[in-house]
């Protein structure tokens, strides 16, 4: 076993990039879906990972879960990369790390009763024992999210959306995980419903201590459930820190801007303006990526790639500008 | 203000499904629009919010089972008003895109991939307001600008396929905006979108309204979104309209139980300093609609169902205060706590 | 509608099969038994139902034993020919890569040539034969599953209910047979159907061109082949075979159509 104090995931450099051929014999410019990103998620702890599209967030999320390659870097799952582990490492982080996604409704294999679905993993891990002792594990795990025992024998298109996703999520706790990368888990789910399901996973966490990594592109979502926030940009990670820190002052401009865009219920309608009109198009080669966009650019901002500085508290932002005080939506609000 | 230009009276679309019960997807709701008001239409899935759009535009598959009833009356300039639901097609064909326009959530769609930009504006321009080619082409041009597209004499040659998600629909918005119409029905125009994108195109919406004065009726499920576009609020549940008020009376003080918790579901940032509390959430889920319950069909997720009152009958949209109505028997002894 | 095309295919098909099943064995005649006395006899004419041939065989009995074999020869051949079929179009539409590309260029290569001629220089090499034939359909029909097969395989790999059965471990034989296979059984089923009705009229073509069941034993195609020389005189030797072919063939095709409704639920809906 790996040092219990040492991070459940250590991810470091991680480098995503797709070649991009033009024509049958053109050589086109690559992709860069991931820049070298690096973070860690302790145990029990929520880490949320926060972006637009294309920013490389579910990229990320899947290179960590081993189900997609990378170019470069290092994921570390208590301290083995998959990559090098044995067979019987293996089985145990398959076991150990789980992973929930996006549609509810693509997620589920169609053929499956529910039953069959949440002995899946029991069956691919040699873990099913007597009939009566795999129903109880069953029960057990609908109970967890939620859902009655009676809906054992029903099928996936006999459900509503928020009910598949407690299903999805059934399923991944049957094989007692220690870490669960959900993937934009409660984006497509209806308001009411996403908060239940954003209640649940907070349960899990503090009833189980399971470690999660919640990719979404919600704001206030991410803030509400997560401790730490990693705000990703075109492939790099932007700003990381702690959750109320980062909601009272943002130190990347970037961060500003999706806090100040994601609508809340109690904001006006004047927040809307705060948003700089400017153009969705910048392949941007060199510099910082954020530049046209930016309010704060500065020439030096064109030059190199800002590194990441590490500030008090481990908070750490990957912009040149050192002497922007950027007011967040809990600015005045939070103490300290 | 003078009347409203659309007045929406027991609109109900019901429909009917091989060997199964029917579905009442919108049971009698009734709403006004006023001229140059934004008309949020807020709810969950199989609220009826979609649907209502679809009937008032004329858009739900003919034939096949679907029956709506009820009556649409549109008031153009100086004109009697017309009812939209007894609409022969081609006139309805004739107002739409002209008087009323519409957006959708996903722009990709609604594009013609094998047309360019310009093409589609030009040829909305051409069969609605009886533009020349060319003239239609000059125009196309000058909406792109005013949707805030940079180079719109490039994009008009542009296809579909190769403009972004956020720019596609800018574009959409410069076609439904291209005939001036007098109302503009958006179903989720946001919701396939980035947030900062979000806001961008929310604020072109409002800028667009103030400048050419239309009405909005604005189809969403993102409570946040409506705080910022909408004038007034339409809470939608099961089929039914459940409440109806200006958007800071709704949102501040909501009277139906359901808008009271769906508006608190919604995380803001409140929320986050609250570190580690549960969201409130509301029990149970939205009713099958081909089993609705009996009387309110919102009681048995209700935390004020009293049995006897709230399952007996269906209760009336009934007004509350001025312009604000809601659906439920027992808003005046929740209200006062 | 589509249900009930479905159903007539059924019934024909099935009526037809009990039919070469049982009734040989209730009929006083043997398909092989000459009766030089009794030839040319047209239908209706006493005992010979279906009168006899050129030399006096029971037409009834020979196109009920030539159909027997026909759907034997159709049943085998689609069996063999789904079984490569999803086996190679499982493991190409799985791994993808360079294999994939051979295979599916090599398939669909093949594909382009008219079929007949292929099968008939196929069996030129071969013994006569039901079993040649068996597995010369079968080299043909594989390639139609296989690509099938392939495309359901490689549009399926990617959803998330299998990426989620390979986060938690899952082997690719799992992935393969328990979350692919059961969602691409009612296309398999479709085009196997057809393929069935495929391999009889191609049996029927062989035979005919005198390469497939060799005389005496009853074949429709060969019967055909017969008949030819008496067109004239006594058309029924040809109608009866080329009638007993089409009911085969054009009741698996309904049966394969109706199904392809059914298996589709987005044609379903829309019919």
């Amino acid at each position: 076993m790996a040092d219990p104090t040492a991070p459940l995931l250590d991810v470091r450099n991680l480098t995503k990039i797709y070649p991009r051929r033009k024509g049958l014999f053109g050589k086109g410019e690559a992709f860069v879906a991931l820049d070298g990103i690096s973070f860690t998620v302790g145990r029990g702890e929520v880490l949320g990972i926060v972006g637009e599209s294309g920013s490389g967030k579910s990229t990320a999320g899947r290179i960590a879960m081993d189900i997609l390659t990378r170019s470069f870097g290092q994921v570390l799952f208590d301290g083995v990369d998959p990559l090098t582990m044995d067979r019987v490492q293996r089985r145990g982080f398959r076991r150990r790390a789980q992973m929930i996604f996006q549609d509810p409704y693509a997620s589920l294999n169609p053929r499956m009763t529910v039953e069959q679905l949440l002995r899946t993993p029991l069956a691919l891990h040699g873990l099913t024992g007597t009939p009566a002792e795999d129903r109880r594990k069953l029960v057990a795990a609908l109970d967890l999210v939620g859902l009655p025992a009676t809906l054992l024998n029903r099928y996936p298109h006999e459900f509503s959306g928020g009910q598949r996703q407690r299903i999805n999520i059934a399923r991944a706790l049957m094989l007692d995980p220690a870490l669960v990368v959900a993937d934009e888990a409660v984006s497509a789910l209806d308001v009411s419903v996403q908060a239940q399901v954003v209640n649940l996973f907070m349960d899990l966490r503090e009833q189980l201590g399971i470690a999660i990594v919640f990719i979404a592109h919600d704001l206030p979502v991410v803030g509400i459930i997560s401790d730490r926030i990693a705000v990703m940009y075109r492939g790099r990670i932007v700003e990381l820190g702690e959750t109320v820190a980062m909601f009272t002052r943002p130190r990347h401009p970037y961060t500003a801007m999706l806090l100040n865009a994601a609508p809340a219920p109690d904001s006006s309608a004047a927040s809307l303006l705060a948003v700089q009109p400017v153009a969705e198009d910048a392949g941007m080669a060199g510099g910082c990526a954020f530049r046209p966009r930016c309010t704060f650019a500065m020439p030096a901002c064109a030059v190199e790639k800002p590194p990441v500085r590490t500030l008090q508290g481990g908070h750490m932002t990957a912009c040149l500008r050192d002497d922007l005080v950027i007011d967040g939506p809990l600015a005045g609000q939070s103490c300290c | 203000m003078s009347g409203p230009i659309l007045s929406v009276r027991k609109l109900a679309v019901t429909f009917a499904q091989g060997g199964g019960p029917d579905i009442p997807a919108v049971e009698g709701a009734s709403f006004d629009v006023g001229a140059g008001e934004t008309v949020a239409i807020v709810g969950e899935s199989s609220s009826g919010k979609s649907v209502t759009a679809m009937a008032l535009l004329g858009l739900l598959p003919a034939g096949a089972g679907t029956v709506v009833s009820g009556q649409a009356l549109f008031r153009r300039d100086g004109e009697n008003a017309v009812d939209l639901l007894a609409l022969p097609d081609r006139a309805m064909r004739a107002i739409r895109g002209r008087d009323i326009s519409m957006v959708f959530q996903d722009p990709m769609t609604s594009l013609n991939p094998v047309l360019t930009i310009g093409e589609q504006i030009a040829e909305v321009l051409m069969t609605h307001d009886g533009l020349t080619r060319r003239q239609a082409q000059a125009m196309a041009i000058e909406m792109l600008a005013r949707v805030g597209l940079r180079d719109p004499g490039q994009i008009v040659a542009h296809y579909p396929g190769q403009l972004s998600g956020g720019m596609r629909q800018r574009v959409m918005i410069a076609i439904a905006l291209a005939c001036r119409p007098r109302l503009l029905i958006a179903d989720e125009p946001t919701t396939a979108l980035d947030v900062t994108v979000q806001a961008q195109i929310l604020a072109l919406l409002r800028g667009l309204q103030a400048e050419m004065g239309m009405a909005i009726i604005f189809i969403t499920h993102n409570i946040g979104v409506v705080a910022q576009v909408a004038d007034r609020i339409v809470v939608m549940y099961s089929g039914q309209v459940v409440e109806n008020a200006p958007v800071r009376d709704a949102l501040d003080s909501p009277l139906m139980p359901y808008s009271r918790v769906l508006f608190r579901t919604v995380p803001t940032y409140d929320a986050v300093l609250a570190r580690r509390q549960r969201l409130p959430t509301i029990p149970g889920h939205v009713p099958d609609p081909r089993h609705r319950p009996q009387g309110c069909t919102f009681h048995p997720r209700c935390a004020h169902f009293r049995p006897g009152v709230c399952d007996g009958f269906r209760p009336s949209l009934e007004s509350a205060r001025s312009g604000h109505e809601v659906r439920c028997v027992r808003w005046e002894e929740i209200a006062r706590g | 509608m589509k249900i009930r095309t479905a159903s007539t295919g059924m019934v024909m098909v099935v009526v037809l099969a009990f039919a070469c099943v049982v009734l040989p064995l209730l009929l006083p005649f043997d398909p092989l038994e000459i009766d030089l006395h009794h030839r040319f006899l047209p239908p209706l004419s006493g005992s010979h139902v279906l009168g006899t041939d050129e030399i006096g065989r029971d037409t009834l009995v020979r196109l009920l034993v030539g159909a027997r074999t026909s759907l034997l020869i159709g049943l085998s051949a689609m069996a063999l020919s789904t079984l490569t079929g999803c086996l190679t179009g499982g493991l190409t539409g799985f791994y993808g890569g360079w294999t994939r590309r051979v295979l599916m260029r090599i398939v669909d290569s093949v594909l382009c040539f008219p079929t007949i001629f292929l099968l008939l220089t196929l069996a030129s090499f071969g013994q006569p034969g039901a079993l040649t034939i068996v597995g010369i359909v079968s080299l043909v029909a594989w390639m139609e599953v296989s690509r099938v097969v392939d495309g359901q395989v490689r549009a399926l790999r990617g959803r998330e209910f299998v990426v989620a059965v390979e986060a938690m471990g899952a082997s690719a034989a799992h992935m393969l047979l328990r979350e692919l296979l059961p969602n691409i059984t009612g296309a398999i089923i479709v085009v196997s159907t057809l393929n069935v009705a495929r391999a009889i009229l191609m049996e029927a073509y062989v035979s005919y061109l005198g390469n497939g069941i060799q005389p005496p034993q009853p074949s429709l195609g060969a019967m055909l082949n017969d008949a030819q020389e008496y067109l004239r005189p006594d058309p029924w030797l040809a109608i009866l075979p080329g009638l007993v072919i089409a009911v085969a063939v054009i009741g698996l095709n309904f049966i394969g159509d109706g199904l392809r409704v059914a298996v589709d639920p987005r044609q379903g809906r829309r019919a």
